[in-house]
C-alpha cells in the first residue's frame, strides 16, 4: 500500500492513526505540536477525524445473533472422528439438504420457538421424556419401535412421517436432522413467508415445498425426492431420483442429466504473484470429490483435471495454509464444489475425466496422489 | 477448551457458547451479511474443532479463534468483492455478486438509516485488504496490534492500510455526496 501523504509531509497514516487513538503517546504529542502550529496540516486531521467520527453510525447497526450452538455444531463429530473427507461431506450434504429446504427464519433462531406436535411418537431431552409443549431445540423425536408409523409437526411448515425406530433431532423451529432409521419429510410452500432459504457466493436457492424421504442404514444415506426438487451441496435432485450417499461416493441410479462443468479461475489481482487459481466444479453429481481440507497437515497441494485424452483441461493448486485457500472444508449449498470464474473447461467429450490430487507434503518428497475424480458423461 | 481438544463435544459446546457472540460480531462487521456472518461463524467453529490440537495453550482462546474468523471471513467474501471491482470483466457472475453482496436483510439496517447504509456500501467497495483492515480497526474496536495480529502482518502495513482505506473511503463518499449538496444548496 503507498500511502495518502497528508498536507506538508505529514503522513496520512500518522493522521488516521491519532484519529483512532492509535498512535503512540510519544508520536501522538509530536503530532499534537505539529498541529497546533500548522492550520493547513490541522484542516486535514479535522477532515480525518471528522470522516472517521462518521462510521460510528455503521458500528452500531445492530448485529445478529450468533446460531444456536445446536445448529452450529450440528455435524462436528463425524469430521473429529478420522472419517474419510468425502464421509463427512456427503453427511454435511445431507444435513444440508433438510436445512436447505426449510426456510429460514426471518429474525434471531434464538428467539425463535421450537413448535412441535407428535403422533404415536416421543419426545426425549437427554434420555427424558418431555412434553411437546416445552420442547426446545436440541430434542430428539423418537418413533418406538415396532409400533405403526409416527408424525411430528416441527415449526409451522415441516411434516416429518418417521418408520418405527427412527429418530429426528429438532435443530430449531425449522431445521431437523435424521439421527437413525428413515423419515419422509413434507415442506408445505407458504407464499407470505420469506423464500429465501440459503444465499452464500452469490446462489440464491429458494424453496418454495416438496416431498423427501431421507433413510439412515449401515453407514449409507439414502435421499428420494417424490416431489419438487431439493438441493444436496447445491446440486439439483429432482423428483423421482434416489441417491445414496456411503463410504466416500454419492451415487445415483439415473443417468446425470447434464454435464459437469468445470472452471479454472485465478484467484489474484492482475499482476499478483503469486497467482492463485480456482477450481470450480458445477453439478458434481456423478462425482466423488477428494478435496483437500483447508487444515490438511499434507502440505500443499496441487489438483489436475485431465480429458478422455489424458490432456489436462484445468489445474488448481492450494498452500494447504487459512489465508486465501478458498476449498470449502464441507460441502456448502452453493452449487460448486468452489467458486469464481474467469475462463472455463468444459466437460463436452464423452468419457472419463479424472481429477488427481497430489499432495506435495513436507518436507518436499515424491508427490502422493490424494485421490482421483471420475465423471462419467453418459 | 483442554477438555474440548481432548474430544469432549459437550465442552466444545461450552466453547462455542461462550465465544459466539464475539465471534458473530467480528464476522458481522467483516461481511454486513447476515447468512455470511452465520456461515463464518460455523466454519469457524468447525475448523477450531478440527484443528483444536494446533491451539497454542497459552494463548487465549478468543484471539485464535477470531485469527480463524478473519481467515474464513476472507476466503468467504475476496472473491465476491474482486468481481465486483471489475463488473465489466466478471459477465453474468457479477450480477450474483452483487446479489450476493447487496448487504444485510433490509431489516437489519432499516432502522439505522440511510447514512449507515451509504457507509455499508462503501466500506464494501473497498479491496478486501483495506476493507478487511478497517473493519477490524474501526469497525470492530481492535487496536493496530490486534488487527496485525489477526491478519498476519506487521503493524505498519494495518496503519498505511488503515489510511489508504480511509482516503479511498472519504473519496467514495465525497463523489457520492456532491450532487446531493447542490440539490440542496439550491
Amino acid at each position: 500500500v503507498t500511502p495518502p501523504r497528508a498536507a506538508g509531509d505529514l503522513p496520512a497514516e500518522d493522521l488516521v492513526a491519532r484519529a483512532l487513538g492509535a498512535l503512540p503517546p510519544a508520536e501522538a504529542a509530536a503530532l499534537d505540536a505539529r498541529l497546533a502550529r500548522d492550520a493547513a496540516a490541522r484542516a486535514r486531521y479535522a477532515e480525518v477525524e471528522d470522516h472517521l467520527a462518521r462510521y460510528d453510525a455503521l458500528a452500531a447497526v445492530p448485529r445478529p445473533a450468533a446460531p444456536p450452538a445446536e445448529r452450529a455444531l450440528a455435524g462436528l463429530d463425524a469430521r473429529r472422528a478420522g472419517a474419510p473427507a468425502w464421509a463427512a461431506l456427503a453427511a454435511a450434504a445431507v444435513l444440508a439438504a433438510v436445512v436447505l429446504l426449510l426456510p429460514r427464519p426471518s429474525r434471531s433462531p434464538e428467539a425463535d420457538p421450537v413448535t412441535v406436535a407428535v403422533e404415536g411418537a416421543r419426545l426425549l431431552r437427554d434420555g427424558r421424556e418431555v412434553a411437546a409443549s416445552d420442547a426446545r431445540a436440541g430434542d430428539v423425536v423418537v418413533a418406538p419401535p415396532g409400533v405403526g408409523e409416527a408424525v411430528a409437526r416441527i415449526g409451522a411448515r415441516t411434516t416429518v412421517a418417521l418408520d418405527p425406530g427412527s429418530e429426528v433431532r429438532i435443530l430449531s423451529g425449522d431445521e431437523s436432522e435424521l439421527r437413525a432409521g428413515a423419515a419422509r419429510f413434507a415442506v408445505a410452500p407458504d407464499p407470505k413467508a420469506p423464500r429465501v432459504v440459503a444465499r452464500a457466493d452469490g446462489v440464491r436457492v429458494e424453496v418454495t415445498g416438496t416431498r423427501f424421504a431421507l433413510e439412515r442404514a449401515g453407514g449409507e444415506v439414502a435421499l428420494d425426492v417424490v416431489e419438487g426438487s431439493v438441493l444436496v451441496a447445491g446440486v439439483a435432485v429432482s423428483s423421482g431420483e434416489r441417491w445414496t450417499f456411503a463410504g466416500g461416493r454419492a451415487r445415483t441410479e439415473r443417468p446425470v442429466p447434464r454435464s459437469p462443468r468445470v472452471s479454472l479461475s485465478t484467484a489474484s489481482p492482475e499482476g499478483a504473484r503469486p497467482v492463485r487459481l480456482r477450481l470450480r466444479v458445477e453439478n458434481p453429481t456423478a462425482a466423488e470429490l477428494p478435496l483437500p481440507s483447508p487444515d490438511d497437515p499434507r502440505g500443499p497441494y496441487y489438483l489436475e483435471v485431465t480429458d478422455p485424452a489424458g490432456a489436462v483441461v484445468a489445474v488448481r493448486v492450494g498452500s494447504g495454509n487459512l489465508e486465501g485457500d478458498a476449498l470449502p472444508s464441507r460441502l456448502r449449498p452453493r452449487g460448486v464444489a468452489e467458486a469464481t470464474l474467469r475462463t472455463e473447461a468444459t466437460f463436452a467429450r464423452p468419457g472419463t475425466y479424472r481429477l488427481r490430487t497430489f499432495f506435495l507434503g513436507r518436507p518436499a518428497g515424491p508427490a502422493a496422489p490424494g485421490g482421483d475424480l471420475e465423471i462419467v458423461l453418459r | 477448551m483442554l477438555r474440548a481438544r481432548a474430544g469432549d463435544r459437550e465442552a466444545f459446546a461450552a466453547v462455542y457458547r461462550r465465544h459466539a457472540s464475539r465471534v458473530m460480531s467480528l464476522a458481522w462487521h467483516l461481511t454486513f451479511d447476515r447468512a455470511l456472518a452465520e456461515d463464518v461463524v460455523q466454519e469457524t467453529f468447525a475448523r477450531a474443532w478440527h484443528a483444536a490440537s494446533r491451539w497454542d495453550a497459552r494463548a487465549p482462546l478468543s484471539a485464535w479463534l477470531a485469527r480463524i474468523a478473519t481467515r474464513v471471513a476472507w476466503n468467504e467474501t475476496a472473491r465476491a468483492w474482486w468481481r465486483r471491482a471489475r463488473p465489466g470483466r466478471a459477465g453474468a457472475e457479477a450480477a450474483l455478486s452483487t446479489r450476493a453482496h447487496a448487504g444485510p436483510p433490509p431489516d437489519a439496517f432499516a432502522s439505522a438509516g440511510e447514512e449507515a447504509a451509504r457507509l455499508r456500501d462503501a466500506v464494501a467497495a473497498l479491496p478486501a485488504r483495506l476493507r478487511i483492515a478497517f473493519a477490524l480497526v474501526r469497525l470492530d474496536g481492535r487496536s493496530y496490534a490486534e488487527a496485525a495480529e489477526l491478519l498476519g502482518v506487521p503493524v505498519g502495513t494495518v496503519k498505511s492500510r488503515m489510511a489508504a482505506a480511509e482516503e479511498r473511503l472519504r473519496r467514495a463518499l465525497g463523489a457520492r455526496e456532491g450532487p446531493r449538496s447542490d440539490e440542496e444548496a439550491r
